[in-house]
């Protein structure tokens, strides 16, 4: 038990080890960050000089030795656009992005979880197609527009939200919605399969056999062991929500980390999306390793492996 | 005086479990097979008579040991060197539905055999016709795929396949279990007219001494992962050693129904191979065991006329020859 | 003759790929024939006819979806569009599918180091937000046609690597390629004569989902202003536009986004169709 978390937690260091090195090579090899990060007509000699402050004429290695061991003591570089440390940008940011993507992921829940049971419940019943008709409509709109739709009818339409901005609760309902229903459709489908698997069991008949009511059956023993799969892919859900949060962000000026990343990338603000993807990567790999160690302590067969 | 062809000695094949258990599927087996032989290998489940034929091959690579192929270690030969050795030494595999290829037609699943053995492609359909037809297929097989044959027909395109690289040594893994009892017997049969017909040697896998009765020159009892008793098939099924043998040849199903209920069971299940009893490995299960058997594991030695068993209670002879 | 008979008699009875392959001939077809079924130059500016409303809502017949902020026509924009739609999702998707399928056989075939560097890859490019990393490349690579290809298809393996990857190793298990071996074949020859047939139904069906999933990738760059070519009609650009105007000319973030749902929509209904009547295994993994 404690050497299978040791080791996931040894692999999700090699994984943002991972991160680090990719993000860097992509910044480095693929262009030349002095000219990507100035302006095009900046004279020869200003980039050189830009160069030897920025430490770009040293080795590749010795430059992502240097990044890495100061982004370990906390030093992620300093934003080239706002003066700041890109950490601190980050996270100032981050109770944004947080708010946003928590209540996307309530409306997620409350929308796929009754969806998934009824559909599953009610196998190929007029209430099952509609919700899989939903799904696959839900899979096919893209964020952006779906966001887009919403601020030109409840939004500038009716008035009844704001369209952009963070501030008040009403400034939240839109982009949360917009991003929850995003995820819906795949959480809603992965949901219904997964109840479909479990109520064909036996101890599901078991427990009909003991007169236990329909619902008593659906809600405490089948999405009780269907819930266990769809917890681990939990973890891959939020690199979808997070990238959602980017777009959504972008949309509606919430004043969250995906958005900055998006001004950092059109601003060529390197050290900033550097530091963005290092960060939200270090995110998604503990919330991983999180939901590893709730599946050991939720599964008991998974104790002998 | 014919020579042997195949030479295994000292084989083992360990698998490593997780948290450092190993099951030994096979644990030093030693034997020849003459060429022009019938070795038939017989055992329960899980003994290891499997794993002992893919080692053989080196389609699994063995732990230790040493398998001699026309006087040449398998397991010295360079990558080119065994596959070229392989045209000379095939299997037919126990499950005709999983040894072929569902999506490809007879004449590719020949095909791909006769590849290997470097026939031109011109001579494909030529070469492939005349050994579906020495398995008693038509040309009709050709062009159809696996689905559309019964299970006996299928093991005859397996048995097409292993021959078509004209090979001397032929390993049968539990080629009839699979099949319906009705057509076990033609398979058999197919198997020793083939023999006859293209003086090949066959090492016979199978689960009951039933099936390698009529097939093997000699037989070996095989028990978790070692030979127990190894005898000229004659010497074997009249006077077994044996008290694992004496326990399986009770054990073969007798043909008149009436008669059935006496046969004699053995008690007790295989133990978990995973840790093997000490001392005799069948003590457990052996109606005669003393207390030595408990602690001593016997070796396998001479107790007739070519007849080798592996028993305490058993008087060792010494060979004349 | 005798397949498209058979896939046609196998779709009669399923509406949801009935109407997903109506709708995609339609997109396929306007991609094909944009130039005549335009009514309009997609890049002829009209000034004097800016944010028209499309005919229903009190425009007028001669731009039908009306015109967006420099007076271009939209339906002509719509249909030109369909161009870089299809051709960024087959293309990304290619690209994808057979980087993907090669890692994916190698590292289920060969196993030890190459098969813990290439699931170590794909686990590292799981913990990047798609899109994110998807963005951070085109900034440093620059906007435009070829460079989303690049871009979409180099990050979109991931899929194809695992799936293949769990494919090949329980086809490499199998007696046939067993058989295959103790014939004295060699690696390379198994996985052409059977790793590869084997994996081509799940490799098609995760294509076909796939090629709807770049289309949305492609529209989100363009629509952040990091995809193609600013001058060449994409409905993610369009959208783009459209979003500086949704309190006055709704129409035209409107039309680009039913464009592109109704693409997408048709790509998935075929995709499932294929993958339950192909592999229905996927379902759960898909």
């Amino acid at each position: 038990m404690i050497r299978r978390l040791l080791s996931r937690l040894v692999h999700a260091l090699v994984v943002v080890i991972g991160v680090s090195v990719i993000v860097f090579a992509v910044m480095h090899l693929i262009g030349d960050p002095a000219l990507l990060m100035l302006p095009l007509d900046t004279p020869p000699e200003q980039v050189a000089a830009f160069r030897t402050h920025m430490g770009l004429d040293d080795p590749l290695p010795v430059q992502y030795w240097r990044f890495a061991t100061s982004a370990l003591r906390g030093d992620f570089g300093e934003s080239i656009r706002h003066r700041q440390p890109a950490l601190m940008l980050i996270l100032e940011r981050m109770p944004a992005t947080l708010q946003l993507t928590g209540m996307a992921l309530l409306i997620t829940l409350l929308l796929s979880l009754p969806l998934g049971v009824l559909a599953a419940a009610h196998r190929d019943s007029a209430c099952d197609r509609l919700a899989s008709l939903l799904a696959v409509l839900g899979q096919s709109v893209p964020v952006f527009w779906l966001g887009l739709m919403l601020q030109i009818t409840l939004g500038a339409g009716l008035g009844w939200f704001p369209i952009f901005g963070r501030g008040t609760v009403a400034h939240l309902i839109l982009p949360s919605i917009t991003l929850g229903l995003y995820s819906t459709a795949a959480m809603m489908r992965m949901l219904r399969s997964k109840m479909l698997e479990v109520l064909g069991q036996d101890y599901i008949r078991t427990a009909h056999s003991k007169g236990l009511s329909e619902t008593a059956v659906l809600l405490r023993h089948a999405l009780k062991n269907a819930l266990l799969p769809v917890v681990t892919v939990f973890g891959l859900q939020l690199g979808a929500l997070l990238g959602g949060a980017v777009i959504t962000e972008t949309i509606f000026a919430w004043p969250g980390v995906g958005r900055l990343m998006v001004q950092a990338i059109s601003n060529r603000d390197l050290p900033l999306v550097q530091a963005g993807v290092l960060v939200l990567a270090m995110i998604i790999v503990s919330v991983n390793l999180l939901t590893d160690v709730v599946y050991v302590y939720l599964d008991p067969r998974i104790h002998y492996n | 005086m014919n020579q042997a062809l195949l030479r295994v000695e000292e084989l083992k094949k360990h698998y490593n479990l997780a948290k450092g258990r190993t099951l030994q599927a096979v644990d030093g087996v030693s034997f020849t097979v003459r060429a022009g032989e019938t070795l038939g290998v017989v055992g329960e489940s899980g003994c290891g008579k499997t794993t002992l034929g893919r080692t053989v091959l080196r389609l699994v690579e063995a732990t230790s040991g040493r398998v001699y192929y026309r006087d040449r270690n398998v397991y010295d030969m360079s990558p080119v060197e065994l596959r070229e050795a392989r045209r000379e030494m095939q299997i037919v595999f126990q499950d005709p539905y999983a040894s072929l290829n569902p999506r490809m037609k007879v004449s590719d699943v020949i095909g791909e055999a006769l590849e290997a053995k470097g026939v031109p492609r011109r001579m494909w359909t030529q070469e492939a016709e005349a050994v579906l037809d020495k398995v008693g297929l038509s040309r009709t097989a050709m062009s159809r795929y696996p689905h559309e044959f019964s299970g006996g027909q299928r093991q005859r395109i397996g048995i097409a396949r292993a021959l078509a690289v004209g090979p001397s040594l032929l390993v049968c893994d539990e080629p009839v279990s699979a099949l319906d009892v009705s057509v076990q017997s033609h398979i058999i049969n197919l198997l020793g007219e083939l023999k006859r017909e293209m003086h090949l040697t066959y090492l016979f896998i199978a689960h009951d001494l039933a099936v390698v009765r009529h097939i093997s020159d000699r037989v070996a009892v095989m028990y978790l992962g070692q030979i127990v008793e190894m005898a000229p098939a004659r010497s074997l099924y009249a006077a077994p050693q044996h008290p694992y043998t004496k326990a399986l040849l009770n054990a073969v199903p007798n043909p008149d129904p009436a008669k059935r209920g006496l046969r004699q069971i053995i008690s007790g299940e295989i133990p978990n191979p995973e840790c093997p009893p000490p001392g005799c490995r069948f003590h457990e299960r052996c109606p005669v065991a003393v207390a030595r058997c408990r602690e001593d594991v016997p070796a396998l030695k001479s107790v007739g006329a070519s007849h080798m068993a592996a028993c305490h209670l058993l008087e060792e002879v010494k060979e004349i020859d | 003759m005798r397949t498209v008979s058979f896939i046609w008699s196998r779709m009669r009875g399923n509406y949801s790929a009935l109407v997903g392959s109506l709708l995609l001939t339609c997109v396929v077809m306007a991609a094909l024939f944009s130039p005549l079924l335009a009514p309009h130059d997609p890049r002829a500016q009209f000034l004097e006819r800016r944010l028209r409303p499309p005919a229903f809502a009190g425009g007028s017949s001669e731009n039908l979806l009306g015109t967006d902020q420099l007076g271009r026509d939209l339906l002509s924009r719509i249909v030109y569009g369909a161009r870089v739609s299809l051709l960024v999702g087959l293309a990304a998707v290619m690209l994808a599918g057979l980087t993907g399928i090669f890692l994916g056989i190698m590292s289920g075939m060969f196993g030890g180091a190459i098969d813990r560097i290439v699931m170590q890859l794909a686990d590292v490019q799981l913990a990047m937000p798609f899109i994110l990393f998807a963005l951070a490349v085109m900034a440093v690579l620059g906007p435009g046609l070829r460079n989303v290809i690049l871009v979409l298809g180099v990050t979109g393996w991931v899929i194809y690597g695992r799936v293949v990857r769990s494919e090949t190793l329980s086809l490499r298990e199998k007696e046939y390629v067993e058989a295959s071996r103790a014939l004295g074949h060699g690696r390379f020859k198994i996985i052409r004569r059977h790793i590869l047939p084997n994996i081509m139904p799940t490799a098609i069906v995760l294509a076909t989902l796939q090629v709807a999933n770049m289309i949305i990738a492609e529209a989100s760059l363009s629509f952040l202003g990091l995809g193609i070519e600013p001058d060449i009609p994409s409905w993610g650009s369009m959208l783009s536009d459209g979003r500086g105007y949704i309190s006055t000319a709704w129409w035209v973030a409107t039309f680009p986004g039913i464009a592109i749902m109704l693409t997408v929509l048709s790509i998935n209904l075929i995709g499932d169709w294929l993958r339950d009547s192909l592999d229905p295994r996927l379902k759960s993994s898909i």
